[in-house]
């Protein structure tokens, strides 16, 4: 036990959705794991005490936990589904809600495929700076790489996507 | 066709060249069709990347979080009271002056009002009960014997 509850509760209203969305595309849009995984890290969060991890640095430990587990999620779902590959993918894949704009959800999951043609690393740098507005800085504490590195991931990132979308939406750059 | 300076976009749009460097790039993006091409595809990424909404559910985020705090719950003789840092020192500071005036008021007290006020206790052996009527006679049928001597008694008295 060692988080004050209220602190917790705080923080967890503050970026639970965030930290969800953040695996959810990182995980290619497996937004049941994206959830369970969310919530194993702020169960290590809250078991921290509150001497081994100051309030400011919460959020970088959470996404720094999260990406971890998300990771091996990833080796795990890789091995596991090895040989159904692509028809498990489309049979796991969300039907789209009958509210929801079809064009958007088409985006979205053009976005998503997109991104998990992407190296992890380069996926995860893009996502942090663009969802999650972090600074390289930030973005290098939490993958726990250089700046210069974070730099070109992201810039290699943008590229790869740029060229994939515009093949995808039929525009020739 | 990319232009060489397509990466100090990427870093103009995430706001991080030095003021001098941002300069620099802008007064080549509004030159060069390629970057400005480039500029525009990776602001409409962003809004892609960025328009990705996860289903609000708040009720399972509010279950998420009552499993979370209720997953830790210790047993009672690990819970500690929290109590503030001003409570605890007045509580300190109170005991102490406590102390201190005990020491004193024993130390002020003369000896000789000390041994008065001292309880005396004296082992006396209780004076035998001659007038007394010895009941355990009664065990023995004296009883007889008793009421006669009292009848006598009474006798004498009304003579």
């Amino acid at each position: 036990m060692a988080r004050d509850n209220e602190e917790f509760t705080m923080i967890f209203n503050e970026h639970y959705r965030s930290l969800c969305r953040f695996l959810e595309c990182l995980l290619g849009g497996r937004s049941d794991v994206a959830q369970e995984i969310a919530q194993e890290s702020f169960l290590r969060f809250y078991r921290l005490e509150d001497d081994d991890l100051p309030t400011v640095e919460a959020r970088f430990w959470l996404y720094r936990v999260a990406r971890n587990l998300a990771l091996n999620e990833l080796s795990k779902r890789q091995t596991r589904h090895q040989l159904l590959g692509k028809v498990t993918e489309i049979l796991r894949r969300r039907p789209p809600d009958p509210e929801e704009n079809l064009e958007r959800a088409e985006r979205q999951q053009i976005v998503l495929e997109l991104l998990k043609s992407l190296p992890e690393q380069q996926r995860a740098a893009l996502l942090l700076r663009e969802q999650e507005e972090m600074s390289y800085r930030e973005i290098a504490h939490v993958l726990n790489i250089t700046e210069s590195k974070v730099k070109v991931d992201i810039f290699r990132a943008r590229g790869a996507m740029r060229a994939s979308w515009n093949k995808a939406v039929g525009i020739s750059s | 066709m990319d232009c060489h300076f397509t990466e100090k976009i990427s870093l103009l749009i995430d706001d991080e060249l030095t003021e001098e460097e941002a300069k620099e790039a802008t007064a080549h993006l509004s030159d060069c069709v390629a970057c400005q091409r480039a500029h525009d595809d990776f602001l409409r990424l962003r809004g892609e990347i960025n328009s990705y909404a996860v289903a609000s559910d708040f009720v399972a985020q509010r279950r998420a979080l009552r499993r979370i705090l209720g997953a830790e719950k210790p047993p009672l003789w690990r819970r500690s009271i929290r109590l503030p840092v001003p409570a605890c020192a007045l509580l300190l500071v109170a005991l102490i002056s406590l102390g201190v005036w005990l020491a004193f008021v024993r130390q002020s007290m003369p000896v000789s009002k000390e041994a008065e006020m001292k309880p005396q206790k004296v082992l006396t052996r209780p004076a035998p009960a001659q007038d007394l009527l010895d009941l355990a006679r009664f065990d023995r049928g004296e009883r007889a014997a008793i009421y006669k001597v009292r009848r006598a008694n009474q006798g004498d008295i009304e003579q």
